[in-house]
């Protein structure tokens, strides 16, 4: 089997195991303390709003990667040969992509309006300094293995490749239109 | 000087005043309100009050439409309601002595009229007839508005949907018919990935079937537009 299928399984069971919970938590924290301090500006309902926004991005992302992405990524490993019913990676990655993005507009957009307010914040700054430095860099090292994996990992560069060609024979790789230009 | 833009009439003569909350007053109430109240006319796109201004009094319009907005996160303009004759506005940051936490804006030209703060406030106090019908008005707008939360919601929840079954698609694949998710799941299990309810995935998908984004054969999804699919879950590049 190859050594890269090994190395990425442990990558998917820190971020599982380690890195999630601890994001869950700083959610968790950062919602349930928020009315507690007694203050009434009206920032609060927006940031109130944007942390439930955030916790169930957050929670789908989570849902997806564990459930789909992550299977489908050592499955792209452990395949022989590629066939139609490997998993389209290049879509899928696409579509985390863009959780991911909606997830960091969303702690930007806390972090803006939690700055120069009276009203205690610890539990947001907490929340937003996880997702600035954890959630950020760990998601970076993910995908920057996935890309490594494309473009030195022989088992995985042909079981991706192939798959992705299967897709464009078939007219399916669609999602945005744009993994064509990516290979 | 003439003020064009500037005329008075007496509230006994309004015939908007039937449709509004003032229906209950009558004699030398009307004639008291008259004397409390101005009116001028707006042109389209006229603001009446901004968001943020001290609210001197309640507004009444006489004619045209106006819309209610604020501004959203991303800076965008968010219509809240639309306000037609005979409706009042401003009575919320008004009666809560806040400052205004939206706009409003004339979509076309109006005649609008304020009524005194103070006056209106004596006249809630000595009218209960008036407050009574305050909060009718009150009530049917928060209806409205958690109407349109609602139907917010749900909106999300379609986007939510949709992306689920592009992550199926990405994932298993179309069966020999390029059409046909190649997954058999149940509707619970795709509730789950939406995160909403099994009586909620049901009628979402029953509704993307009716527009025609997929077909339903028991178990099995097949996509019939996929671009509308895409437009729907909101991925924008």
């Amino acid at each position: 089997m190859c050594k890269h299928a090994d190395h990425t399984k442990e990558i998917i069971d820190h971020l599982l195991k380690d890195v999630y919970p601890l994001l869950d938590l700083r959610i968790n924290n950062a919602l349930q303390c928020f009315n507690l301090g007694g203050s009434i500006a009206p920032e609060k309902d927006l940031v109130n709003d944007l942390l439930v926004n955030l916790k169930n991005e957050f929670h789908s992302l989570t849902t997806y990667e564990e459930k789909l992405v992550f299977p489908s990524v050592l499955k792209v490993f452990h395949a022989k040969k590629a066939k139609t019913t490997l998993p389209n990676l290049g879509d899928l990655l696409q579509l985390t992509n863009r959780k991911e993005n909606r997830i960091n507009h969303y702690v930007a957009k806390i972090d803006q309006l939690i700055n120069n307010h009276l009203w205690d914040t610890e539990n947001q700054e907490e929340l937003v300094n996880a997702f600035s430095h954890n959630f950020v860099t760990e998601k970076a090292s993910w995908n920057k293995m996935i890309q490594d994996r494309i473009t030195s990992c022989d088992c995985f560069k042909k079981n991706y490749f192939d798959v992705a060609r299967l897709y464009e024979d078939n007219s399916l790789n669609s999602v945005t239109g744009s993994s064509k230009s990516k290979h | 000087m003439k003020k064009p833009l500037q005329f008075e009439t007496g509230c006994a003569h309004c015939n908007v005043r039937m449709h509004s909350v003032f229906n209950v007053l009558e004699g030398e109430q009307l004639n008291e309100m008259t004397m409390h109240k101005s009116c001028s006319t707006y042109k389209k796109g006229q603001y009446v009050f901004a968001e943020n201004g001290l609210p001197s009094g309640l507004f009444c319009v006489n004619s045209g439409k106006i819309k209610i907005t604020t501004t959203g996160f991303d800076g965008k303009e968010q219509i809240l309601r639309l306000a037609k004759s005979g409706d009042i506005v401003g009575y919320r940051a008004l009666i809560s002595n806040e400052r205004y936490a939206s706009s409003a804006v004339t979509l076309e030209d109006a005649s609008i009229c304020i009524i005194d703060k103070a006056y209106f406030f004596k006249a809630l106090e000595s009218t209960p007839k008036l407050m009574f019908q305050v909060v009718k008005k009150m009530s049917r707008d928060l209806k409205e508005a958690e109407d349109h939360i609602v139907s917010l919601s749900q909106k999300n929840v379609r986007e939510r949907m949709a992306e689920a079954l592009l992550f199926l698609k990405a994932t298993y694949g179309f069966e020999e018919d390029q059409k046909t998710i190649n997954v058999s799941l149940t509707r619970e299990e795709i509730a789950d990935y939406v995160g909403t309810s099994t009586e909620s995935c049901i009628r979402l998908l029953s509704e993307f079937n009716q527009d025609k984004m997929i077909a339903l054969s028991g178990k099995k999804i097949s996509i019939i537009n996929l671009p509308m699919l895409i437009q729907t879950a909101n991925i924008e590049d």
